[in-house]
């Protein structure tokens, strides 16, 4: 048996009158790309954000590698390991690849920032995980959208991630930088064993990348899938009961 | 053919080199004055026109140094003339009437525009009111602060370790020398560290830098504390020019300052630029003034060539796709 890496037990969340989540729980193992399906509207994107500390749980626990953490802010779940790549790649366009990926977390000498050695540090990267980038003093802006999404996805994975959150990852991207980016991530999760939770509203790439479907309506988990036994069919018909 | 491939990936890369490079197209069009003023008014060479241009360009220079910190970042301040001519004001009245040392009052006058920049930056950053609206109403307050103070009437200074400020060292004016010694510290500060950094990313995307964890708010208060003490700075050295302090000194200073951060290449929509173009465009615009004295233009024509000036760097800038985000 796979172990588990995150554990959600019990989240809720309101927004004024809204209840956008109701005692959601979810298990995620090491190694495996979970996908969260669901309208508009069914609590999503916001199980996500409060994974990766942008929002807090009105109630429930979150378990990382079995020890319970709370997060104040996006930056304590980074410490801890959870990284996000937002559907709008959400980088800074005008500064360069290297500044982008180490942003928030740049090394310094002293009270100076030390590029070389940050340069030095992605260059390793890069090969690592064979990842192809023009160049990394080019600034953001004039990459493809597929690159820029890539960036994103580096910059999550620099620091050894243990849980990675994707929020609509191709939303902006054309077929072909899709399939690059999405290939790229599912390889990553099984050779470095860490966790993936992706949510996209593309129902056949769901089934194709993916290794399980959670399928969630009104801010609940409301069915749980196998890839190999569902259809889109069945997904939109259960999404929207 | 070959050789054509060759050429055409030569002019690519060096377009993107140019475009990629902020202090270039500045200094482009600062060259191009500068043959201008060869062909037009060859006196603008003469080393005392070059000293005291020098002298002319500290003050706006000075101020355009922290207002590139708030645009920058994403924001605009338009309280900056009203508090050159505050600090002109205190400055003026704490070495006449208090007895300062002249470098009491500078510290006491960078105190009042820390303060003045951090009330801006928190009604921006807690209050969530624009930048433009909120520094609207400082412009106007502290303008009537200067004049309150000073009972509308000017200050002459008679100190004489604050007059020889003045004076010229090197063949420079020393209060060029102050404002070439807060380019240096602020450039490396701007460049070389993590807040600097996150100046530029924030004004780059504000909500991307708020996702990963960095204080975005306490960025922009430090822009705009920064801001402040560089206008107070202005201020203060624009005192050692006229030699007094002049409520009504700094008045519509604002846009001569944000002028020359434009005409640099800082874009108005935040994250592009650096403090050597801004030190450019502040360069270009007491350029070109200077150049229209020499040349006998008379002021009412100036605000208009002015005026001209910032719209071609606008749409300099527009086709370099600096204003498209």
């Amino acid at each position: 048996m796979v172990e588990e890496i995150l554990r959600v037990e019990g989240i809720s969340k309101s927004f004024g009158a809204i209840k956008a989540l109701s005692d959601v729980s979810l298990i995620l193992h090491k190694g495996e790309l979970l996908a969260i399906i669901g309208d508009n509207g069914a609590g999503k994107s916001t199980l996500l954000k409060i994974i990766a500390g942008v929002y807090s749980p009105d109630s429930g626990k979150i378990f990382l590698e079995k020890k319970e953490v709370k997060f104040k802010s996006p930056m304590d779940a980074r410490k801890a390991g959870i990284e996000m790549v937002f559907q709008d790649f959400m980088l800074c366009p005008d500064l360069n690849v290297t500044q982008n990926v180490f942003l928030g977390r740049e090394i310094v000498s002293g009270e100076f920032l030390n590029y070389k050695l940050m340069k030095k540090i992605l260059k390793e990267k890069l090969k690592d995980l064979k990842f192809d980038i023009p160049s990394i003093e080019k600034k953001v802006r004039f990459l493809s959208g597929g690159q820029q999404q890539m960036v994103a996805i580096l910059r999550t994975l620099m620091f050894d991630p243990k849980v990675l959150l994707l929020d609509e990852p191709t939303a902006n991207l054309s077929a072909g930088a899709s399939e690059q980016v999405m290939n790229f991530v599912k390889q990553l999760i099984k050779t470095k064993m860490i966790g993936g939770i992706y949510v996209a509203h593309d129902l056949n790439a769901i089934i194709r990348y993916s290794d399980r479907i959670l399928v969630m309506r009104s801010g609940r988990i409301i069915a749980e899938k196998m890839p190999e036994e569902t259809n889109p069919v069945e997904l939109v018909r259960l999404m929207r009961l | 053919m070959a050789r054509n491939t060759f050429y055409s990936r030569l002019l690519t890369t060096i377009k993107e080199k140019y475009a990629s490079i902020d202090e270039l197209k500045s200094l482009t069009g600062f060259i191009g004055i500068l043959i201008l003023a060869a062909v037009v008014t060859p006196q603008f060479y003469l080393p005392q026109n070059i000293t005291m241009l020098l002298g002319q360009v500290s003050v706006i220079a000075i101020a355009a140094l922290g207002e590139a910190f708030v645009i920058l970042s994403g924001s605009i301040d338009l309280s900056v003339g009203s508090i050159i001519g505050l600090a002109n004001v205190v400055a003026a009245i704490l070495i006449a009437q208090y007895n300062f040392s002249p470098y009491m009052a500078l510290f006491s006058v960078m105190t009042i525009g820390g303060i003045i920049g951090l009330t801006n930056g928190i009604f921006v950053t807690k209050l969530r009111i624009p930048s433009f609206v909120v520094t609207l109403g400082t412009l106007t307050v502290v303008r009537g602060i200067a004049y309150i103070i000073s009972g509308g009437l000017n200050i002459p200074v008679y100190n004489e370790e604050f007059l020889r400020l003045n004076e010229v060292l090197y063949g420079v004016p020393i209060i060029f020398w102050i404002y070439l010694i807060a380019l240096v510290i602020l450039t490396l500060f701007f460049e070389k560290t993590r807040l600097g950094l996150y100046v530029r990313a924030t004004g780059s995307n504000e909500l991307a830098v708020r996702n990963l964890g960095v204080d975005n708010s306490g960025v922009k208060n430090l822009a705009f504390v920064f801001s402040g003490v560089c206008s107070a700075i202005a201020g203060y050295v624009l005192g050692v020019r006229l030699g007094a302090g002049y409520p009504h000194s700094g008045l519509g200073y604002e846009l001569d300052v944000i002028a020359a951060v434009v005409v640099g290449g800082v874009a108005l929509t935040g994250g592009t630029g650096s403090l050597i173009a801004t030190a450019i465009g502040a360069f270009i615009m007491t350029s070109i003034l200077n150049i229209m004295v020499l040349a006998g233009i008379g002021g009412f024509m100036q605000y208009v060539v002015r005026g001209i000036i910032l719209l071609v760097a606008a749409l300099a800038m527009r086709r370099a796709g600096v204003f498209v985000k």
